[in-house]
């Protein structure tokens, strides 16, 4: 027994525990040598740190997590710390796949980084076998029960840490909370879900190399670079609680000694994005299972960015990482400064692809299917000549999916993380242009706006149910015609309302209508997108002649005379 | 849920889904004609390696195809080095090039009819156990084992977008005034636009039987948004069909307010329905109702889960087909407000 395994089984204060006749320190010593064996020689020096340092920081972090969330409302039983204790030690041994590699399965650095759980679990499949040592020449473990018990549910709290393959898997009945052996409770989900937190938190610059000159190569993709980076810009992440049940995370991050403004302002961008967000986007995840815990009830979480860096000898940021975020993240993120050409109203940039689309929605308005003809006052109180539907156009499959292919093009960079399709019009879009964009569909029916409008309401709870725009997204808004904005502008408001903060949202429309209306609307801040306008389609706040005016609520055909 | 053993690969499902991410046009067509590129091959390779257990071995499903071009098939010659690190079976039809091809390169295949019925087996070691057993005799539908093995995928992705009552509740509420002790989700579910496809190209499959049928009805009909966006899918597809949308038919329909949106009307047409949830085949019976008042035919329904409250009354007998029957492995109760027993519905 070493002093650092002492000091592990100390932290979970697991000395002199049993279960029934086993002893619980025994296994986890066990399994703390099956591990240090795994990490003797790490193969994947390019990464952070994956070994037994990082298993004994998540295991304080974990144990952090709880007491902030729960204080003393909730405690492990020894058979959970144990449990927590193996999922840190096995949680990422799928790094060390090159060590002991299946028979004629050779994978590069990136697939092993990107799979580590799924081959992480194959190799504890394989010591549960007993075919680990035969098959790959590694170290061995005692299968018996109720160790094989141990493992298995070590194995499921800890590669439950990414990806929501072995997460969704713990949802199943059989892993409801219990007591274990008719003995010790053993709640599989909290425990799943407070090491995943704790595993998200365990990203600070102590877990990157000295020499970290690999990440100008091309080892790593943009993305990886940035999220490695973000690291090492990562001073400390602490937790405190500002009352029982919920959590706040101050994230402290450095910058090199004599800093520029904007190396400063990048270095935030970089961290609020693949730090702050991050944590965020976990979090809503993993408070599924948080919740699962009575006790933890209310349960909320705020991550928030030190406001002032500290000063370190550190190296500026590489010049790939830099690009990235300048040219690809930065320019969408909240409180930058938008050039000045950028506000307002564009129609989409000519090319054979955007022309042919133009024409077919304009032949569409021109051959009648699209328009009716008279006098209409809108929902908004608005009258109008024309009266325009889209639907029949958006149902056409040739339109949407040259559409969406069009769009995905224009909006290739990596500027949305969200599209919200507003109406059943754009709803097929969006989900055509998801699959071909890193973003992802949030929709709402157009309905539950007009309901509330017709209604009179001010509050947009109704909307709020119909849709949910997570914290801090990057959002393309998708609708059909744009006429007056007021539907955008709903969106936008409610938005702003509900405190939800966008860090850059632009819209898209097929069809603008009219020329002189959108100028009197705030939509500043706002951005649109359209591919084709229609100029001869006037708006006017009030008419007297009431007599002849047909009244639209929100659909051609609610159509009445007044 | 009963379980299944068999695990299919698929690879015109990944072929598809490549092409309509890249705004191809006519992708089934493509996909069909195309498959075999290193890229595809590369995907394939990935996916029989990313198989987490070693049995049942999983069964790569080249029925749709009838052929792969000659450069594809010298590629193709590549399995054989991969079926020696980790074996699997090749599904093809009788009598197309690729039974011919798999036979030369010792690959283990299973051949079947056109009716989806296992013809013959070829295993180049008998003696190894693939994980079967009696699942791949001579005779076996094969439809069937695929079908359950749907079942099985879409119950575990289920988990993740099922709603409960709070704590200290045994049921929620729903739109519709009744009572129910789960609330399923799909919407959330199909928001991965992967999962989505999954399901698209899993409807197709059911109504084409395995992609050998071209006879499917004229159009869609999506009643719901939920629907539509798997129905988008389904549109790319089949390419040559239309979208016919029910638009605002809500919970409490009027049909004076309740307007179907189609290009050319639907009048004479025979159409399908996409539907998401079925559970007493309210919705499925209002669409058959108006689509009969505007002319058209609704000849089948296909959805993604079906809860099996009650059956949808206007349709015609075996006309529904489901995706997912998750409603025993759930234990699914709906309190009807009226019941169908009652005739009040």
């Amino acid at each position: 027994m070493t002093a650092a395994s002492k000091e592990f089984v100390a932290r979970l204060q697991l000395a002199g525990e049993c279960f029934h006749i086993v002893s619980l320190d025994g296994v986890l010593l066990e399994v703390y040598d099956f591990a240090a064996q795994i990490w003797q020689g790490e193969k994947l020096y390019t990464f952070v740190d994956h070994g037994i340092d990082h298993s004994l920081k998540v295991i304080d972090k974990a144990l952090e997590v709880l007491q902030v969330f729960c204080g003393e409302k909730v405690t492990l039983t020894p058979l959970e710390r144990l449990i927590l204790g193996i999922a840190a030690l096995t949680h990422d041994i799928g790094m060390q796949y090159q060590k002991y590699p299946k028979a004629g399965m050779k994978l590069n650095a990136r697939d092993i980084r990107n799979r580590h759980v799924e081959l992480g679990f194959e190799m504890m499949s394989d010591i549960l076998n007993g075919t680990f040592r035969t098959e790959r020449g590694g170290p061995e473990l005692g299968t018996g029960q109720p160790w094989r018990n141990f493992l298995y549910y070590g194995m499921l709290v800890g590669f439950a840490h990414s990806g929501t393959t072995i997460w969704n898997r713990l949802k199943l009945e059989a892993y409801n909370d219990k007591k274990e052996g008719g003995e010790q409770l053993l709640r599989l989900r909290l425990l799943a879900g407070v090491f995943r937190l704790a595993d998200e938190l365990h990203c600070e610059y102590t877990r990157i190399p000295e020499h970290w000159w690999w990440i100008k190569t091309d080892v790593l993709t943009e993305e990886e670079r940035a999220h490695w980076a973000a690291c090492y810009y990562t001073q400390e992440l602490r937790l405190s609680s500002p009352g029982v049940g919920g959590a706040r995370i101050h994230i402290s991050w450095r910058v090199p000694s004599a800093p520029s403004e904007d190396e400063v302002a990048v270095t935030r961008t970089l961290l609020q994005d693949f730090r702050e967000k991050k944590i965020q986007d976990e979090w809503e995840l993993i408070k599924e299972y948080l919740k699962w815990e009575p006790a933890m009830e209310p349960c909320f979480l705020e991550c928030k960015l030190d406001t002032e860096p500290e000063r370190s000898p550190i190296e500026p940021m590489p010049a790939p990482v830099r690009e990235f975020l300048v040219q690809k993240v930065r320019p969408y993120q909240l409180g930058h400064k938008k050039p000045a050409e950028r506000i307002g109203t564009f129609e989409l940039p000519s090319n054979p692809e955007v022309d042919d689309l133009k024409n077919k929605a304009q032949m569409f308005v021109l051959s009648g299917k699209g328009t009716l003809t008279g006098h209409f006052r809108l929902k908004t109180g608005w009258h109008t000549n024309k009266y325009l539907r889209c639907r029949e156009l958006t149902a056409q499959i040739d339109f949407n999916s040259r559409l969406s292919t069009t769009l995905a093009k224009i909006y290739s960079d990596h500027r949305f993380t969200h599209i919200l399709a507003i109406g059943t019009s754009m709803i097929g879009i969006g989900a055509l242009l998801s699959l071909k964009l890193p973003a992802r569909l949030l929709y709402t029916f157009g309905e539950a706006l007009i309901r509330e409008e017709l209604s009179g309401r001010t509050d947009y709870s109704e909307y709020e149910r119909a849709v949910f725009v997570p914290h801090r997204s990057r959002l393309l808004v998708l609708d059909d015609i744009l006429g007056v904005g007021s539907v955008i502008q709903k969106v936008t408001s409610h938005l702003r309302e509900s405190g939800t903060e966008i860090e850059y949202i632009r819209a898209f429309c097929i069809y603008s209508l009219g020329e002189a209306i959108r100028a009197a609307l705030d939509l500043r801040g706002l951005d649109i997108d359209f591919l084709v306008s229609i100029p001869d389609v006037q708006y006017w706040p009030q008419d007297p002649d009431t007599q002849t005016c047909k009244i639209c609520v929100g659909s051609p055909y609610l159509i009445r005379d007044e | 849920m009963k379980a299944t053993k068999a695990i299919f690969i698929e690879p015109l499902l990944q072929k598809l889904e490549v092409l309509i991410k890249g705004g191809e046009r006519n992708p089934l067509t493509k996909a069909m004609t195309m498959f075999g590129a290193p890229d595809d091959i590369d995907s394939l390779t990935k996916a029989i390696e990313r198989h987490e257990e070693l049995k049942p071995w999983p069964l790569i499903d080249f029925t749709p195809f009838v052929s792969i071009g000659l450069g594809s098939q010298t590629r193709i010659q590549r399995f054989g080095g991969l079926y020696r690190r980790r074996p699997f079976f090749i599904v093809v039809r009788q009598g197309t090039a690729l039974e011919q091809l798999a036979a030369l390169r010792d690959i283990a295949t299973i051949i079947c009819d056109d009716q989806h019925k296992i013809i013959k087996v070829i295993h180049p070691d008998e003696k190894i156990d693939s994980g079967y057993g009696k699942l791949l005799a001579k005779g076996t539908d094969l439809f069937q084992t695929h079908s359950a093995w749907v079942h099985q995928v879409l119950g575990e992705n289920l988990d993740s977008c099922i709603s409960r009552p709070p704590e200290g509740r045994r049921y929620v509420k729903l739109h519709d005034e009744t009572w129910a002790n789960l609330w399923i989700d799909v919407k959330a579910m199909v928001q991965d636009p992967r999962l989505a496809i999954f399901v698209a190209y899993q409807m197709a499959y059911a109504l084409t039987h395995g992609y050998r049928e071209q006879l499917i009805e004229d159009a869609f009909v999506v009643a719901n948004n939920t629907s539509y966006v798997i129905a988008s899918f389904l549109n790319q597809i089949f390419d040559d069909k239309d979208l016919v949308i029910v638009d605002r038919l809500g919970v409490y329909p009027s049909l004076t307010r309740t307007k179907i949106v189609a290009l050319q009307g639907i009048q004479g047409k025979r159409l399908c329905m996409i539907e998401d949830v079925v559970s007493t085949g309210r919705e499925v019976d209002l669409v058959h109702l108006l689509s009969f008042l505007q002319g058209g035919s609704i000849e089948r329904v296909v959805c993604l889960f079906n809860l099996d409250i009650a059956s949808p009354l206007l349709a015609k007998a075996d006309s529904l087909i489901s995706l997912c029957r998750p409603s025993l492995a759930l234990k699914y109760k709906r309190l009807a407000k009226y019941s169908v027993k009652q005739g009040r519905t």
